[in-house]
């Protein structure tokens, strides 16, 4: 047998596993929150997933005296393409009548990203009710916010998946954080990491004639890592720190696991219980609880409600909790044995662009309306009385080159309601910054 | 357009329907076929034979799953021309290291050029498939299904690289056992 023909046995693998396979895990980070559809659909939907491997997709044209957020303009006809599609929007008559703040010449006009997921499926959730799809997000419709910051985002993923912005340093000095906060000795802990080997070191030590003299790329380590008997810590690519125990720890009796359960009493019992025990290795003084759960379709073609649990800071100010719920969390995978997996999310904020003006939810919606949104979705919009529920979010992954926020509407997609009642809820982008900034504000902007 | 009317209008010889398929799928089953060929120009024109391809098969086929149907159709294409392609040298590229990995599988066997079916052959993988763990199967098939990178799978899944590496490893030696204890390698 030739390797050849192995690859091209390999292309009659079943269907239902090649749908399984775009099933994504449980990050909830909302430009990476992807969670099962039904098995009839693609499954799953994503911001950001593969722009790397979209070489065709066209750069937007830099724009001398504006800030280039992103790389794809929808508003000219040459930048229609075979990703992003503008579909055909009906005229409506309702219009934004909200009165634009006065224009601050001191705010960098932003471009929108919208980086494809390489038509994976699309963005949505399953729920019997959309009360089910409640994460705990504290941003209410009633507050009243005129202004959020947009950051700079120093820690871009380059073509090879690497964040040459974090070092080396940075990434040990946060393991031996961690490890402290695990109540390890950290003077002890042997670090390792993925980078190139001491043979290859020593190799460029000779070329270059010294080991501080080797180009700094040539000795960068995606992850480092250590490990003390059943606990290994790891530090990745961007900074997120991930402590593994296996086998998992064990929970008290009478609670039970987060991943696979329906139970929504036990779930929450649970995560009460890891809140007020965890609070300080998260590094966490008020922590709430992020608890999401929406529902897969099983083999079995039956439904099962699966949770993925959050913490976030809390805070008094209204801004600092939206900035707190979508960056710098802490997520636990807990299983039916114990606390498998504790990760930290980090994003580096240290670099804002400035506050800028936002909509209401109300003007929005009426945006929504429009077509001036963004979506995986493969349906247009249905129309407002689908609409669900509103709510403010972030994008926050290394793709992207800035952090803004956006009104994610849920909408319920009649013509995917199963016989059993189980509704799909599809995801709608709407940017919360006023217009005015925005250079390339979409028209229905499907990608996919 | 949902999958069923678009493959309707197959089904009428309308030739929007292969517009519609461009518009829904052009860029999944670009990823497909950039993975195997890394080439825009190649990828373009394989994507466009796809399109070709199932407007000669629908009818009489009306596919069940029509993403993956596509996605079968342009990565069977985009081998082929990966193959034509480097027929006398090594291939490069991602497919270059997939392939490696595979023969990983088969490598020192002594029966490397034994005939066999490559009908049962593909059976006997899927067979091999369902023995696995959810995650092993899902992270194999975007490895050597979709060839994609181990960095962006490890993304995919959140995993470290090193993570998936080692699952890779494992599953090709459970494809090696399989296909040892199944007669295709001795």
């Amino acid at each position: 047998m030739k390797k050849e023909q192995l690859f091209e046995a390999i292309n009659e693998a079943d269907d239902e596993l090649l749908e399984r396979t775009e099933k994504k895990t449980d990050r909830r980070n909302i430009w990476i929150k992807t969670l099962a559809i039904a098995a009839c659909f693609a499954i799953v939907a994503s911001f950001g997933i593969s722009y790397a491997l979209m070489p065709n997709l066209p750069k937007q044209p830099s724009l001398p005296e504006e800030t280039t957020i992103g790389t794809i303009a929808t508003d000219t006809p040459q930048v229609t393409n075979e990703i992003i599609q503008e579909t055909t929007v009906p005229p409506v008559t309702t219009i934004a009548t909200e009165k634009p703040q006065p224009y601050d010449d001191n705010l960098p006009k932003l471009t929108l990203e919208t980086d494809s997921s390489g038509g994976m499926g699309f963005q949505g959730y399953m729920a019997y009710d959309i009360s089910e799809l409640d994460a705990g997000n504290p941003w209410s419709e009633d507050w009243k916010l005129d202004k959020l910051p947009v950051y700079k985002n120093p820690w871009l993923f380059n073509s090879q998946f690497e964040i040459k912005a974090i070092s080396l340093e940075e990434k040990e000095n946060l393991l031996r954080e961690i490890a402290g906060r695990l109540g390890l000795d950290t003077e002890s802990l042997e670090i390792k990491n993925d980078g190139i080997n001491n043979e290859t070191i020593n190799y460029y030590e000779k070329k270059y004639g010294g080991r501080d003299k080797i180009p700094k790329d040539y000795l960068y380590a995606n992850t480092v890592w250590a490990e003390v008997d059943s606990i290994k810590i790891e530090v990745d690519r961007s900074l997120m720190a991930e402590i593994w125990f296996e086998p998992e720890k064990p929970l008290p009796d009478g609670y039970k696991g987060i991943m696979s359960n329906n139970e929504y009493n036990e779930v929450i019992k649970t995560a009460e219980y890891i809140k007020n025990e965890y609070k300080e290795l998260m590094g966490m003084k008020n922590p709430q609880i992020s608890l999401f759960g929406d529902y897969g379709i099983g083999q079995d073609d039956k439904a099962y409600r699966s949770f993925s649990l959050y913490f976030f800071e809390g805070a008094e100010d209204k801004t600092e909790q939206i900035i707190n719920y979508n960056f710098n969390t802490v997520s636990f995978a807990v299983s039916d044995e114990g606390i498998w997996i504790i990760r930290f999310w980090n994003s580096n904020l240290s670099d804002k662009v400035g506050d800028y003006p936002i909509i209401s939810a109300d003007t929005a919606k009426v945006l929504l309306q429009n077509g001036q949104y963004l979506t995986t979705v493969p349906e247009g919009f249905p129309g407002a009385e689908y609409v669900k529920k509103v709510e403010l979010v972030y994008q926050n992954t290394a793709r992207y080159s800035y952090f803004m926020p956006y009104y994610e509407f849920y909408v319920e997609l009649p013509s995917m309601e199963r016989a059993n009642g189980l509704k799909t809820y599809g995801i709608y982008y709407v940017p919360a910054i006023e217009e005015q900034y925005i250079t390339n504000m979409p028209k229905c902007l499907y990608f996919n | 357009m949902n999958d069923s009317q678009i493959i309707a209008l197959y089904w009428q010889r309308n030739e929007a329907a292969i517009a519609e398929t461009n518009q829904k799928y052009g860029a999944y089953c670009y990823s497909i076929a950039n993975n195997i060929l890394s080439n825009k120009e190649d990828s373009d024109e394989c994507v466009n034979d796809t399109w070709l391809r199932a407007w000669n098969v629908i009818p009489p086929q009306k596919p069940n799953a029509f993403r993956l149907f596509l996605a079968k159709i342009t990565r069977n294409l985009s081998f082929d021309k990966f193959k034509a392609k480097h027929a006398d040298k090594r291939g490069g590229g991602e497919l270059a290291l997939v392939l490696d990995e595979l023969e990983s599988c088969i490598s020192d066997s002594s029966d490397t050029e034994a005939e066999f079916s490559l009908k049962e052959l593909t059976e006997s993988i899927n067979s091999f498939l369902h023995t696995l763990s959810e995650r092993e199967c899902n992270i194999f098939l975007r490895r050597y299904f979709y060839a994609e990178s181990v960095a962006e799978i490890s993304i995919r899944y959140s995993l470290k690289d090193s993570n998936v590496q080692v699952i890779l490893s494992r599953t090709r030696k459970k494809l090696r056992e399989h296909l040892e204890k199944e007669g295709y390698i001795i």
